[in-house]
């Protein structure tokens, strides 16, 4: 019995030394920091918050503000044309573009970004893995350029693996020529 | 946990006839079997049928098929043996499948065996006894019983599947809602290697057939286009950082990848020669895709493809002296063999849409593909020399085969008579 009682109370007082800070989140990889949002925010919403500690408070405002960024961005990027066939290099509206991206980041530090580098279904799978992780590293460099550190941003490739529109034509190809971003919260 | 999920595969055989090229095709008859007209009837296709497919694609023989012994027709086609047999209830949910090959003339029996196998297993003693056929007659090992791994769209996710290496028993390998793609076989048949978005990026997953245990084999390393060696013991794999894209080389049960290239070009597409010893990939260092080959640590590079403007996805026959690759000229992809020098060039395919991802049979006798011919990605076999082109899927969307090697064959309950 001694046993089984030392791990338990062990763990309880650990969660009560531990609690304000460890708290679980939905994405399992980014650890929650605290964030600089005003308690205004808080009071504003009591009765849906009502049972809810201020830690679990502060997370799902944090997740509605990454949320908000990466929606931004996205919505930025899911204009136009931003590379043309079988390059990587960006097109005017493109770098227009991505210096709104840029601002947003440098305002948001407590973000990082994943830069996703896709093509069109032309191509074998295998060269367009490549050229979408091309087109990635040429995003990076170009928001690197712009004043966004560097560890704040990671590249993958999905080559021609995820079309955001299906079928033939220009149309649907220069859709897909695209680069798209995932907002993270920074660990530290 | 992943259990596989057993599919029917109706095949829609599309011959480009085409009997097998080369004067040296056998004639042989095949009559139909006989026996219980229930358990005949209940089959996915009759016996003499996948005979005739197995024996015809491998190139070594020109089958003709009747309903019975008719040795008018097939001294007429020139047939010294002819295989036959019948199939009878064994209780308990078994049959027994005889299996004869008999001279026309005499009807002296050459090799005969009686497998007594279940309802389930029918297709891979009818195999069998195709391979059995090949190797009294030529002396060689027949690739009636391999596999064919390949991709398939489910959802908005990417499976693995396997199937036998007419299309049928396809199973689902892989699951879960994330893109697999890429795959690549492990020597024995018991493992697959492939391409997993699964961890967030790309990475080479090793993953167990029996159990559905899965290992990521490089944590953290974002790689594709992986090819396990013909041993066994190691893979090349891609990786892409910088611009440039390079090949790797890795221990199939994981640890620290060494780098073999080291061009500020894309170098990709790795493929091995099958005595292990060279490599065949793609280089763009020359503007646009090539193929090259280089030794198995990375030197003496040399290019090999001079025609065309964009060569991609070599694969080494197991024969060792071509390799089949893509091609792809105004927009559309065709399926092209070559010297190991870039010699005799032979275009395989000719059709409408695109023909991609060669893979050999590991007798070097037939070409598994993925062509969009009939308007959406299936995967096709052929002989080697283009022939014989025979569609192995038909719902949904099919891409990227890699055939397995030899299958090692359980304890089937099988007499030589």
């Amino acid at each position: 019995m001694k046993m089984i009682k030392w791990p338990i109370l062990l763990t309880l007082a650990m969660m009560l030394v531990a609690c304000p800070k460890n708290k679980e989140k939905d994405d399992a990889t980014d650890p929650v920091v605290a964030p600089e949002t005003a308690p205004a925010e808080t009071n504003a919403g009591d009765a849906a918050n009502a049972g809810k500690t201020q830690a679990q408070i502060e997370a799902e405002q944090l997740e509605a503000q990454r949320k908000k960024v990466e929606e931004m961005i996205n919505r930025i990027m899911s204009e136009d044309v931003y590379f043309d066939y079988d390059k990587a290099t960006l097109t005017e509206k493109a770098r227009e573009l991505l210096t709104q991206v840029g601002d947003i980041l440098i305002a948001e530090k407590k973000f990082r970004v994943e830069v996703e580098g896709h093509t069109d279904e032309r191509g074998t799978e295998d060269y367009n893995m490549s050229l979408g992780a091309k087109r990635a590293q040429t995003v990076q460099k170009y928001l690197v350029n712009y004043g966004v550190t560097a560890d704040r941003m990671q590249t993958m490739s999905y080559g021609e693996e995820k079309p955001k529109v299906e079928g033939e034509g220009e149309d649907a190809y220069s859709k897909n020529r695209r680069a798209s971003f995932r907002v993270k919260v920074i660990e530290q | 946990m992943c259990f596989p999920a057993l599919l029917s595969a109706a095949i829609d055989t599309v011959y480009l006839e085409g009997a097998a090229s080369g004067s040296d095709a056998i004639p042989i008859g095949i009559a139909e079997f006989q026996g219980d007209a229930g358990i005949l009837s209940s089959l996915s296709e009759p016996p003499a049928g996948t005979l005739y497919r197995d024996l015809s694609l491998s190139g070594r023989f020109i089958p003709d098929r009747q309903e019975k012994y008719d040795a008018e027709a097939w001294n007429s086609h020139g047939a010294a043996y002819f295989i036959h047999g019948q199939i009878r209830d064994a209780g308990d949910g078994k049959v027994h499948l005889e299996c004869r090959l008999s001279a026309v003339q005499s009807l002296d029996l050459v090799i005969g065996n009686t497998y007594t196998v279940a309802l389930k297993d029918i297709r891979r003693a009818i195999h069998d006894f195709s391979d059995k056929v090949i190797w009294q007659l030529w002396g060689e090992q027949g690739a009636a019983s391999t596999w064919l791994s390949y991709v398939s769209v489910r959802g908005g996710a990417k499976q693995i599947m396997v199937s036998d290496y007419d299309g049928y028993g396809a199973w689902q390998v892989t699951s879960g809602n994330s893109i697999h793609t890429m795959p690549s076989w492990v020597k024995g048949n018991a493992q697959l290697c492939y391409v997993s978005f699964a961890p967030g990026r790309a990475e080479i997953i090793r993953h167990n057939l029996a159990d559905g245990k899965t290992q990521r084999l490089f944590p953290g390393t974002q790689g594709f286009s992986p090819s396990v060696s013909p041993d066994g013991s190691q893979i090349l794999f891609t990786v892409s950082s910088g611009g440039s894209s390079d090949i790797y080389k890795g221990s199939i049960n994981g640890g620290k990848p060494e780098r073999m290239t080291f061009h500020w070009a894309v170098e990709t597409s790795p493929a091995w020669s099958p005595n292990g010893r060279e490599v065949v990939y793609t280089s763009d260092r020359g503007g646009s895709p090539q193929i090259y080959v280089m030794d198995r640590i990375g030197a003496d590079q040399r290019r090999i493809t001079y025609m065309g403007r964009y060569n991609e996805s070599a694969a080494w026959s197991p024969e060792g002296d071509r390799i089949a690759y893509v091609s792809m000229d105004d927009g559309k992809f065709n399926i092209y063999t070559c010297n190991l020098d870039g010699s005799e060039v032979t275009q395989l395919t000719t059709e409408a849409g695109n023909n991609e991802s060669p893979t050999w049979s590991p007798d070097g006798r037939m070409i598994a593909f993925s062509s969009t011919r009939s308007g959406s990605p299936q995967i096709y076999i052929m002989r080697k020399d283009g022939t014989g082109v025979t569609k192995i899927t038909n719902r949904g969307k099919n891409t990227l085969p890699a055939w397995s090697g030899w299958i090692q064959k359980k304890g089937e309950n099988n007499e030589n008579d």
